[in-house]
């Protein structure tokens, strides 16, 4: 199904694009909150437990289906194990492609901000007053949202060697290299040790709580793109010689690296310049809180923060649109897989993706409905890829489809454990833990209630309603890609 | 800062940035591919 010029073109192709694709905005913008607010140190324990429990083998998991079928989410599972089981690929492929839809209206923001920020007068604005004007009274949401998308179908109309891995080659290293100086610049801040301390002083007491190794693993599942079919995507575009175990570690530490320099600059920042007790409100803030209303107000507070803001707001935009286009291009391949061709199949991905974005870049609830719904939707993918694997034999798996004669790094029968029975009881407790508090402490009176924004209601309806429509329409689907009439076939 | 909080910041940014800089220079010992 892969046109054979439409591959990457070299191993630092393939890497640089895996990277791209994992370090979005929740390295910069959520793992310095999630870590400040979970234990410091003792996060930082079951964060890395995590990416060997459920990240990086799951990303292998993801290269070798999309490398072995030559299809996107919604055609490999389906082809892998029988077209009975189609719909659950197609579910890994359409809440990611849900998860776009509100992720180019974010990508907006952080352009807006970016281009705001190159002005005199931005900093010297209220920073409260300008994010509500921008978000609730303008319609530049609509018009930043329509520009990402833009840019995004640009770049994936040009292919996967012009497109994905020439855009990479120069977003990727650049956004490095602005983190490591916004890293910089803040530990020669007076006072930034203070920062250091909150992010790496352990809490030995938080690793007897079940919390922070749940927002461990949310925030290792999130953050390295494990289970968003991105890696599958990627990984049809591989050529036959490619192995990718090495790849999939290089990414997840790539991702990891990353989250600590963007913890580092954050934090270091936050605390030099804030009083304690401040520095914890700005940290308590939400997401779009921290990035877009309290940092703009600390750069203005450092020598030359003028020129750091803008930097920051550039890196925070790379980092995004590495990311959307990862996810443009899962939309365009499910939809190619369906027998549309790509020319048109990118101009149906825009059009459709700039529509359903729109209720997020009008309403701020809405955006965050979204991000609850189809975020949390993601330990739901990871489950349904490692049931999957299982289903067709996860150390046959393991031994035909990854430990390949071109894989020089054979993975170990640790990987087919985790697959089978690692992945199912993270799989289990997070949900537990998550329906649990929303239902005891976050909403006790309405939890049940679908309309809520974070409602257990809400989850149960939007993931319900997609899954039984994917049942109804399975065997049409299945037919379309190609999946599998008969097992073992 | 504690002795816990430096020995942790050694043994977080030691073992991921040294991780990643490590699979890099593996990946680049072995050619573009």
């Amino acid at each position: 199904m892969t046109e054979q010029n439409d591959q990457f073109s070299s191993r630092w192709g393939v890497i640089l694009a895996a990277l791209g694709m994992a370090v979005g905005t929740g390295n910069i913008w959520r793992f310095p909150r999630v870590v400040a607010a979970n234990g410091g140190g003792a996060f930082m324990i079951a964060w890395m437990v995590f990416l060997f429990a459920w990240s990086a083998p799951l990303v292998m998991a993801e290269f070798a289906l999309g490398k072995h079928t030559r299809r996107g989410p919604a055609g490999a599972i389906g082809h892998l194990i029988g077209a009975k089981y189609n719909w659950m690929g197609a579910f890994v492929g359409l809440c990611t492609c849900f998860i776009m839809f509100y992720y180019s209206v974010v990508t907006g923001w952080c352009i807006k901000y970016f281009v705001a920020s190159l002005g005199s007068g931005f900093v010297h604005a209220d920073s409260e007053a300008y994010w509500q004007a921008f978000t609730t009274a303008s319609s530049q949401p609509v018009a930043f949202h329509l520009a990402a998308m833009l840019i995004g179908c640009w770049i994936i109309s040009r292919g996967v060697v012009k497109g994905i891995e020439l855009t990479n080659r120069i977003l990727v290293p650049v956004l490095f290299l602005l983190l490591v100086a916004a890293a910089v610049r803040a530990l020669l801040l007076p006072g930034a040790v203070k920062g250091l301390a909150f992010l790496f002083t352990p809490d030995w007491h938080e690793l007897l709580s079940h919390k922070v190794w749940l927002e461990a693993l949310s925030q290792s599942a999130w953050s390295v793109g494990a289970a968003w079919g991105l890696v599958m995507t990627y990984g049809v575009y591989l050529r036959k010689k490619d192995d990718f175990v090495l790849t999939s570690y290089t990414t997840a530490f790539g991702d990891y690296s990353a989250s600590l320099l963007a913890g580092i600059a954050v934090m270091c920042t936050v605390f030099a310049v804030l009083p304690e007790a401040d520095a914890r409100a700005a940290l308590g803030a939400s997401n779009e809180g921290l990035t877009f209303i309290w940092l703009p107000r600390l750069f203005e507070r450092i020598p030359a923060g003028h020129l750091f803001l803008a930097l920051f707001f550039l890196a925070l935009s790379f980092a995004a649109m590495s990311s959307l286009i990862a996810m443009i291009e899962l939309a365009t391949r499910m939809a190619g897989d369906l027998g549309i061709r790509r020319n048109r199949a990118v101009v149906l991905v825009g059009v459709i993706g700039f529509l359903l974005g729109l209720p997020s870049a009008w309403k701020i609830g809405v955006f965050r409905n979204q991000d609850w719904v189809w975020g949390l939707g993601l330990m739901v993918s990871g489950m349904l890829i490692a049931l999957a694997v299982a289903r067709f034999g996860a150390d046959r798996f393991r031994k035909e489809l990854i430990n390949t004669e071109d894989e020089p790094h054979p993975v170990g029968r640790w990987w087919t454990l985790v697959i089978r029975y690692v992945v199912p009881v993270e799989f289990i407790a997070l949900m537990i833990w998550w329906f649990y508090q929303s239902a005891a402490n976050y909403d006790r009176e309405a939890w049940w209630n679908p309309f809520r924004t974070y409602s257990v209601g809400t989850t149960v309806a939007q993931w319900g309603l997609m899954i039984l429509l994917l049942i109804l329409v399975n065997r049409a689907w299945a037919a379309r890609v190609g999946a599998k009439t008969k097992e073992g076939e | 800062m504690t002795v816990g909080g430096w020995i942790m910041l050694v043994l977080v940014l030691g073992g991921v940035w040294g991780g990643f800089v490590y699979l890099l220079a593996r990946t680049a010992r072995r050619g573009p591919g």
